[in-house]
């Protein structure tokens, strides 16, 4: 049984997902590690109307029966849960980080306050992009050297102590992603350190 | 890298190389000292040493030109809590035993009478200490600058020290290795002093990347408040005034909140009221120390430890009653622990003298009688858990595993709590510190009193804080610095990748190679004072057992050994 304010913080988070327009109706997928014990979203859940209900609590590693309820992507949670530290995952479908990963192999933000967070993020490519094993694989060996990862095509994988902090990065990333995409068509603009690449 | 092993006993000095794969898995600082304690130290029973040997480790960043890393680790036995004890500080002596290309330092035994260590032009010396033992530090320290001249540094122990008080310090360059009573470990072995010169070598690691990653490192620290203006402007008792809103302060012996009038004695206070300069340790940018007229300090722990805790809000009292522990070196919160704890004894007619919270000329005298272990401190030394079972009022004593609590009430911050309760060195903030995350939104806030998840984040932070003292960089970097970045730090600097999540695996293994110390040491139980039951510890802790693969009553399995590669035969218990 989660507290009051554990499903308010995932519900909110839920909500701020599709409103800023990071998540279709349908789309993407939340998680919080407690113990062994993982909590995600509902397959099928509208990450912007969330119920409690729509929590299933799963095994990190144990299958059981309430993995019908859980998120099509749970495995890919699991997996990043038992190959890092993470806390917390938060999935999302930002349009421009997307679009970017199907031009780049990594995104090098160009603004500010996407230099200081990330540095850089990198792109992972896969065949069966949606709760593969394939998928499970790469991203949760991706977040285990950086914070947020983008499937190409598909979306983001964040990682956090707390989910604000999953959120945050999604966020950050997108934010970061449109300034990247759209100075693309500049000639000449001003960049930082390429030592960013090394990141 | 290189080990020199001083047999205080034989006046033998050996040196030996550290094997490359135990860096690899510990990496320097207290995670390498650790597990040569734990190696070498298995238990007094069959060991030629009388008591625990004590390491001065560096790490791979010492000496470099990186920020807030010029510093080194103490790791024992602690006499105050029998746990494993690592402490980090910030004075020179790490960065100028690796310019000797000394790594780690180990002493073991007891001299044959009073000595002093002496690292000059990469020569290791035994010397008498007939000159400096018994004597007031401000002396000692006068005996060697005229020996040694003024650019040398200089480890010391004060009287308390020397005469074995439990909570007795050792200072380096006016910072301290505080807590755990290494000062009279040192005592013990007679060690007065260690004194080592500015040293002439390089030291290796440096490189384009190091350069780069210091560059960033400083740019985080430039963008944070905490770390760009909160503690460069006011210090460590910055925090004083929000612990005090949020009511995470406490006074009389946590028996009471704080009241209003405590901002009298705030790091503002310090600011306006004592202070003379600002204090860095080496390459630090931050600089929260502060050099006030009464010396070093007072700090934020003190400022609560010696004045709020005790009711006294004179900031002038609260600075004498610090410079007064920092002379005789006694660690400063243990001895407000027990001040604290002693008025609320002689209130209820627990003690054979009178003290009164307020009391200032009282526990100035005790202070005296404390580090020379005479008269009324006699009972006082022994620390707050050995005098509650003296007098028979062990709830009196608010300490876990024997270390005596800092400035954070748990019953503000249940996550803090446990971190009290779990801690490795007994009741001690550092390790976790999820007051971060609890009171400071560092890096995000979460609800202090819930308990969902905290017991997860709580192991995380530990594990994180781990590696990060064993690469050794300063705590307070944390407020700025996520914790990705250490691991690009040791890969540059170490030579090899190591990503973020090994470094996380880096810290937990140290984590549980110190558990499994305090279990072969029968230290078991993870409490918190009675005077804290309103805590939910009990909930917190099955989460807590549970993320860190341990039975249910704490005891990391096989599975999880294998998976650290801590072998039960070596570390184990």
């Amino acid at each position: 049984m989660l507290e009051r304010a554990t499903v308010g913080m995932i519900k909110e988070v839920g909500r701020d997902l599709f409103v800023r327009g990071l998540i279709s109706s349908h789309a993407g997928n939340i998680s919080l590690r407690m113990g062994r014990t993982i909590y995600i979203t509902r397959r099928g859940s509208m990450l912007g109307r969330l119920k409690e209900s729509d929590l299933v609590g799963v095994d990190i590693e144990r299958a059981d029966s309430r993995v019908l309820m859980a998120s099509s992507e749970v495995e890919v949670h699991r997996a990043i849960y038992l190959r890092t530290s993470a806390l917390s995952v938060v999935h999302a479908h930002p349009p421009y980080a997307t679009l970017l990963s199907l031009l780049e192999d990594e995104i090098v933000p160009v603004d500010s306050e996407g230099s200081y967070i990330f540095k850089k993020i990198p792109v992972v490519s896969v065949e069966k992009t949606i709760g593969s094993q394939e998928a499970s694989v790469v991203i949760s060996e991706a977040l285990q050297e950086y914070r947020i990862v983008m499937m190409r095509g598909h979306g983001s994988f964040a990682r956090g102590e707390m989910l604000e902090e999953a959120y945050m990065l999604t966020s950050s990333l997108e934010a970061a992603a449109f300034y990247a995409y759209h100075i693309r068509e500049m000639k000449e603009y001003r960049r930082f350190s390429d030592k960013y690449k090394t990141w | 890298m290189k080990l020199v092993t001083v047999h205080l006993d034989t006046e033998e000095i050996a040196e030996a190389p550290i094997d490359r794969s135990m860096v690899r898995r510990f990496v320097g600082g207290r995670g390498l000292t650790s597990k040569l304690l734990s190696d070498w130290y298995r238990s007094p029973e069959g060991s030629r040493d009388k008591t625990s040997p004590l390491f001065i480790g560096t790490g791979p960043l010492t000496g470099l030109s990186f920020p807030m890393a010029g510093r080194f680790v103490a790791t024992a036995q602690s006499p105050l809590t029998n746990t494993i004890f690592s402490s980090s500080c910030g004075g020179r002596l790490g960065v100028y035993l690796k310019r000797h290309g000394i790594d780690v330092l180990a002493l073991r035994g007891v001299a044959r009478k009073p000595c002093y260590l002496s690292v000059q032009d990469g020569v290791l010396s035994i010397n008498g200490a007939d000159g400096i033992w018994g004597r007031e530090k401000a002396e000692a320290k006068a005996v060697l600058r005229k020996i040694y001249g003024n650019g040398c540094s200089i480890l010391l122990i004060g009287k308390a020290g020397e005469n074995g008080v439990s909570y007795a310090n050792v200072e380096n360059d006016g910072r301290f290795l505080g807590r755990g009573g290494l000062g009279a470990l040192l005592g013990a072995m007679k060690v007065k002093a260690i004194v080592v010169g500015y040293g002439r070598g390089e030291v290796s690691g440096a490189g384009d990347q190091v350069s780069f990653l210091a560059y960033e490192f400083k740019k985080l620290l430039s963008a944070s408040p905490v770390t760009s203006r909160g503690l460069p402007q006011f210090g460590t008792g910055v925090l004083l005034n929000r612990m005090q809103e949020l009511g995470l302060l406490s006074t009389k012996n946590f028996r009471e909140g704080a009241p209003p009038q405590s901002r009298r004695v705030s790091g503002e206070a310090v600011a306006s009221e004592l202070l003379k300069r600002k204090r860095a340790c080496y390459l630090c940018p931050i600089a929260c120390g502060r050099e006030t007229r009464f010396g070093e300090g007072p700090e934020y722990e003190t400022l609560w430890s010696l004045g709020v805790n005790l009711s006294i809000f004179d900031i002038e009292q609260v600075a004498e009653l610090n410079r007064l522990c920092n002379g005789y070196g006694l660690d400063t919160i243990s001895t407000g622990g027990v001040l604290g704890m002693a008025c609320e004894l002689s209130e209820k007619g627990k003690l054979p003298f009178r003290l009164a919270y307020g009391d200032v000329a009282t526990m100035k005298e005790l202070i005296v009688e404390i580090a020379e272990k005479r008269s009324r401190g006699e009972l006082l030394a022994m620390g707050t858990k050995a005098l509650g079972e003296r007098v028979g009022m062990p709830e009196a004593a608010i300490h876990v595993k024997g270390l005596e609590l800092p400035a954070y009430d748990p019953r503000g911050a249940y996550g803090q709590g446990l971190g009290y309760a779990t801690s490795n060195r007994g009741g001690c903030h550092l390790p976790g510190y999820l007051i971060g995350l609890e009171a400071l939104a560092i890096p995000k806030l979460v609800d202090r009193l819930g308990i969902d998840g905290k017991a997860s984040l709580l192991a995380l932070n530990q594990n994180v804080t781990a590696f990060v003292d064993s690469l050794i960089v300063c705590r307070f970097a944390a407020f700025a610095i996520p914790g990705d970045f250490y691991s690009r730090i040791a890969s540059a600097v170490m030579g090899e990748r190591i990503t973020w999540e090994e470094s996380i695996t880096i810290g937990e293994r140290i984590w549980n190679l110190e558990r499994l110390y305090n279990l072969r040491q029968g230290i078991t139980e993870d409490t918190l004072p009675e005077r804290f039951s309103n805590v939910p510890l009990a909930g917190m802790l099955k989460e807590y057992y549970e993320i860190r693969g341990w039975d249910s009553s704490g005891v990391p399995g096989p599975d999880k050994l294998k998976l650290l590669e801590l072998s039960t035969g070596q570390d184990g218990i």
